[in-house]
């Protein structure tokens, strides 16, 4: 009885294919939150914030818990806040749960400021920046080994003209010169 | 057969995945306390900040500020009025969240100087107003600045 021959192609093929479908949700986690945060210095990839801003008959500057009961009533806020702090004799910050008040007292002026993390994008960022640490990085390292497996995989699929030894080869010299430009410049 | 069988392995996978997502109402950030630091007051450190520089402390407040778009530091505030200091860690090494504002924390880090010239101080607050969508008044910068913050070490948001 011939003994089979280990097929190195077909096991190569396969799990390039099932790896990569594997990674499929995980490249566009990265990939998504990799925009987003790229482009942070444009606008906030994690939160929107929903601000109001509100006028008042300005207050007497007086000490923190008379400026607060009466910050309360001016602005007719839900109850006294969780804590407070005076940042300036003038301006003072109210802390509710999960949103905060701004005001100077002197000129009248209160911002009511409350962040929303993104529903997507914020999730999203959440694994991309490794903010669950842990476990987390593990799994993170494993996806950044399986992406090179699919690499590797990927450039020796085929053989012949369409190979990594054929036209391939000008692809990854063209991809390897844009990093290299950019290193040098 | 195939198809159970990776069907039991994304589970397997999920339920690992799971208590990772799962946040904690005290949430803990970069190193662990240490025994090492010294417990300081914010007041102390405000009023003799000399006295402190770089030595690893140990401080408690209330956070009254978080970098909205890394997460890279907090700000917070003493028992008196008008006090607050930075804690700043690099981008990544911690990422605190906005909900953090207005709970108390317990942060270690060392006490950290800089000497700012008129043009860094210039500098610091344009990004920092870049980081909080506002715009800055150069005109408010007289000169130059010797600025104190905490370098991070740990946290915990309580």
């Amino acid at each position: 009885m011939a003994k089979k021959r280990f097929n190195w192609r077909r096991w190569n093929t396969a799990i390039h294919r099932d790896l990569g479908y594997f990674v499929v949700a995980l490249t566009l986690i990265y990939a998504i939150s990799g925009i987003a945060v790229n482009h942070v210095h444009q606008w906030n990839p994690n939160y929107t914030f929903e601000r109001t801003s509100e006028r008042f008959e300005p207050l007497e500057i007086t000490d923190k818990a008379t400026i607060t009961a009466q910050l309360v009533d001016a602005l007719e806020l839900p109850g006294p806040p969780k804590d407070a702090f005076r940042r300036t004799p003038e301006k003072i910050e109210l802390f509710y749960d999960g949103w905060s008040v701004q005001a100077d007292i002197a000129a009248g002026t209160a911002t009511l400021d409350r962040p929303e993390e993104r529903p997507i994008l914020g999730p999203m960022n959440y694994l991309h920046l490794n903010k669950p640490k842990g476990l987390w990085t593990w799994l993170a390292d494993l996806y950044a080994v399986s992406l090179i497996l699919l690499v590797v995989t990927g450039a020796i699929m085929r053989k012949g003209s369409k190979g990594m030894f054929g036209r391939g080869k000008w692809f990854i010299a063209a991809g390897l010169v844009v990093p290299i430009v950019f290193w040098l410049l | 057969m195939h198809a159970t069988r990776s069907f039991a392995l994304f589970v397997l996978l999920t339920a690992l995945l799971l208590p990772a997502l799962a946040s904690a109402d005290e949430q803990k950030f970069g190193d662990a306390l240490s025994e090492d630091a010294v417990k300081v007051t914010i007041d102390e450190l405000i009023t003799n900040p000399d006295a402190w520089v770089d030595k690893l402390v140990r401080v408690e407040g209330l956070v009254t500020d978080v970098c909205s778009k890394r997460g890279c530091w907090i700000k917070l505030a003493g028992e008196k009025d008008f006090q607050e200091i930075r804690f700043k860690v690099k981008d990544g090494v911690m990422v605190f969240p906005m909900e953090a504002k207005g709970r108390k924390a317990v942060a270690e880090g060392v006490w950290t100087k800089f000497e700012l010239s008129k043009e860094q101080v210039i500098e610091r607050g344009k990004h920092h107003a870049e980081e909080k969508g506002e715009t800055f008044d150069e005109s408010t910068v007289t000169g130059p600045e010797v600025h104190y913050q905490l370098a991070g070490k740990g946290a915990v948001i309580k």
